[in-house]
């Protein structure tokens, strides 16, 4: 997670729940969430970073994100599914959108991904324009 | 870089025969580095940032290249799988696609439990991953020259 940072810029950033800017991404490398913070902060967007599916629940405790983008297969700890199905309990989150990053595009990691309440797929490795695109797709969208 | 790495062309596991399917999944061979993967990242971040986003891509890399010998002289194919997953995104996102491409091969060899096609596609990640690592050091690594 952003370290250091104060719940008052939390709360800042967050901007008022539906019209915050903030983009939510959750990977077990640094390699990949170094990659996605180019690129969504490059489109004028807040990203904040968790390395685990339990830091996303403790950041997301803090900050409101209009997105999370959320790898699926991390270790240790829980995986990008169970970390989804947890979001989806809290009332608050419910309508946020959820795409999960992954190298395997599955028809089973779709199924289980749709019914952890997931909203959409984007594929590993990332390429800039899709991945942006897909960001874009749900951050315009009304909640 | 490992010089002890046994390129896959002159490697056979020992009591095994390499099907032509493993041939020729090997044949139309992707390119070591598409460059402008990363050149389009070195876009997006200032030039201190990129520069550690470079060092650690190679360290990592060379890492998960490493454990993948290990782990398949261990027979341990979960890890594999889980390393091969790994280097799929990573290697595909800084644009090595030979070595992306060869983890996928590993990645499917694993799930199915073929140990010869585990043991043969290890192989060729050892010399991909060298020559991935080489190719960015000397693209992108002002870092490591400095």
């Amino acid at each position: 997670v952003t370290s250091g940072a104060l719940p008052i810029a939390l709360a800042q950033a967050s901007g008022e729940g539906n019209r915050s800017k903030i983009v939510v991404g959750v990977d077990d490398i640094p390699e990949n969430l170094a990659i996605l913070k180019a690129y969504v902060t490059g489109a004028g967007f807040t990203f904040m970073a968790a390395a685990s599916g339990e830091e996303c629940l403790r950041l997301t405790t803090l900050v409101m994100p209009r997105l999370i983008l959320l790898d699926i297969e991390m270790s240790p700890g829980i995986d990008g599914l169970e970390t989804c199905r947890r979001l989806r309990h809290r009332r608050e989150l419910k309508h946020v959108p959820i795409a999960f990053l992954t190298a395997h595009k599955t028809a089973k990691h779709v199924m289980d991904g749709l019914a952890a309440g997931g909203n959409d797929f984007i594929a590993k490795p990332f390429q800039n324009e899709k991945l942006m695109e897909r960001v874009r797709h749900w951050v315009s969208r009304r909640a | 870089l490992s010089q002890s790495r046994i390129a896959p062309h002159s490697w056979t596991p020992s009591g095994s025969r390499i099907s032509d399917s493993q041939r020729d999944s090997a044949a139309p061979r992707a390119p070591v580095l598409d460059d402008s993967r990363i050149a389009d990242l070195a876009e997006y971040l200032p030039e201190s940032e990129f520069d550690a986003l470079i060092l650690m891509w190679l360290e990592s890399t060379m890492e998960r290249v490493a454990s993948v010998a290990m782990l398949a002289e261990a027979g341990d194919l979960a890890g594999l799988q889980a390393v091969a997953h790994d280097l799929v995104g990573t290697a595909g996102n800084f644009g090595a696609c030979r070595l992306a491409a060869a983890a996928g091969r590993l990645g499917g060899a694993c799930k199915s439990s073929d140990m010869t096609a585990v043991r043969y596609v290890a192989a060729e990640i050892a010399g991909d991953g060298d020559a991935a690592v080489a190719a960015v050091a000397a693209r992108f690594g002002r870092a490591v020259a400095a």
